[in-house]
């Protein structure tokens, strides 16, 4: 028999401490602890939109309805997982929904980009983050969405890909995929197979 | 790792994670949440939950007090191996499930007939939730919460066929 369990991406999990106070309250229904949960998560929950959408309005878009829909479904939040972790995953499952509803297209224009780079702090020093913010952003959108959940964020292979509806042997291709890619971008030497 | 992997992981660990919104946002999910109470099909479909999860309760209960032994069926000793799984539409999980399920149902055959009785009674809540949440889904397939409403049922029947799988390991030989 096979054990199958949730796994809190690493990085998520040291996100932010959570406060379960604040959260029982938000699911009461007291407006200012979600406001409370929102001001301690916005930031993670846009930094994951906008690198899935790539667009600055509609991760502000996507930001907004994750907290909306989080706000509906507080009730029924478990506290199996952390809270964190289950707001990005609403914030990811936001985002799949506005692409299948056809809000967002296939390829994202130059000024879009430099609209979502520009939202992204950092220098601008050669080979610094905006370089490889603008080279993630330029990738397929299958490599780019892998490597943003698993090579960012901290999702196994097997939690991106039921996230994004594939195999996980599909998830690792992309990777593998999206850092051969990001390389060459970035004029690093090739990864071996 | 090989010293481009490193460089290349170096430079995606630079990448901020928080990224402040370029627009305050607060005011309109506000202004959203205080228009769009809770509905109450989350509601309900969230209490359903929340007793399905007293059902997983009194499961785990219940097999704390009703197993059978000594457990030595050979039949029934497939290793458990540790996997994760996020969505059921994903291939892994549809054969990790498969094989959870077998080796639940020759498993129950060990406890004793309460035991079992109270397992299937509880496994049947878990499942009529699961069922409402997927009806639920039906009109509304792409909403969020639904869908995590959906992923703790099926953390809460894993967690069922998990206990029933542990508390009958044979290497335990309880008497």
């Amino acid at each position: 028999m096979t054990v199958l369990s949730f796994q809190a991406p690493a990085r998520f999990v040291a996100a932010a401490p959570e406060d379960l106070a604040v959260i029982s309250r938000a699911a009461a229904g007291d407006l200012a602890a979600f406001e409370n949960l929102y001001r301690t998560h916005a930031g993670w929950v846009y930094g994951l939109c906008l690198r899935l959408t790539g667009q600055r309005e509609l991760a502000e878009d996507c930001t907004q309805e994750s907290f909306v829909a989080a706000w509906r479904g507080l009730p029924a939040f478990e506290r199996r997982s952390r809270f964190s972790t289950w707001l990005h995953r609403i914030a990811v499952n936001t985002v799949l929904g506005r692409r299948r509803s056809g809000a967002q297209p296939d390829l994202v224009s130059a000024e879009r980009h430099a609209e979502a780079l520009a939202a992204i702090p950092g220098d601008s020093d050669a080979a610094g983050p905006l370089d490889v913010e603008q080279a993630v952003m330029c990738l397929p959108r299958g490599a780019r969405d892998v490597l943003v959940l698993v090579g960012i964020y901290g999702y196994t292979h097997e939690e991106a890909a039921g996230l994004l509806g594939i195999a996980p042997g599909t998830s690792k291709a992309q990777l593998h995929r999206a850092r051969a890619l990001l390389s060459a971008k970035l004029g690093l030497p090739p990864e071996s197979p | 790792m090989s010293q481009p992997q490193a460089r290349l992981d170096e430079l995606l660990h630079t990448l901020p994670r928080f990224v402040e919104p370029h627009s305050e946002l607060w005011p309109h999910i506000a202004a959203r949440v205080q228009r769009q109470p809770r509905t109450a099909r989350i509601m309900n479909l969230a209490a359903g939950l929340a007793v399905a999860s007293l059902a997983l309760l009194m499961a785990r209960s219940a097999l704390r007090e009703g197993v059978q032994a000594p457990v030595t069926s050979t039949a029934t000793s497939t290793p458990m191996t540790a996997a994760s799984f996020s969505l059921p539409d994903a291939a892994r999980y549809q054969s990790a499930r498969a094989a959870m399920e077998t080796t639940f149902y020759a498993r129950l055959k060990l406890l004793r007939p309460d035991t079992r009785a109270t397992i299937e009674a509880n496994l049947q809540i878990i499942r009529k939730a699961n069922e409402d949440i997927r009806h639920a889904l039906g009109s509304d397939p792409a909403s969020p919460v639904l869908l995590q409403l959906l992923n703790e049922t099926y953390q809460q029947e894993f967690d069922l066929y998990r206990n029933v799988a542990r508390n009958t390991e044979p290497t335990q030989g309880r008497s």
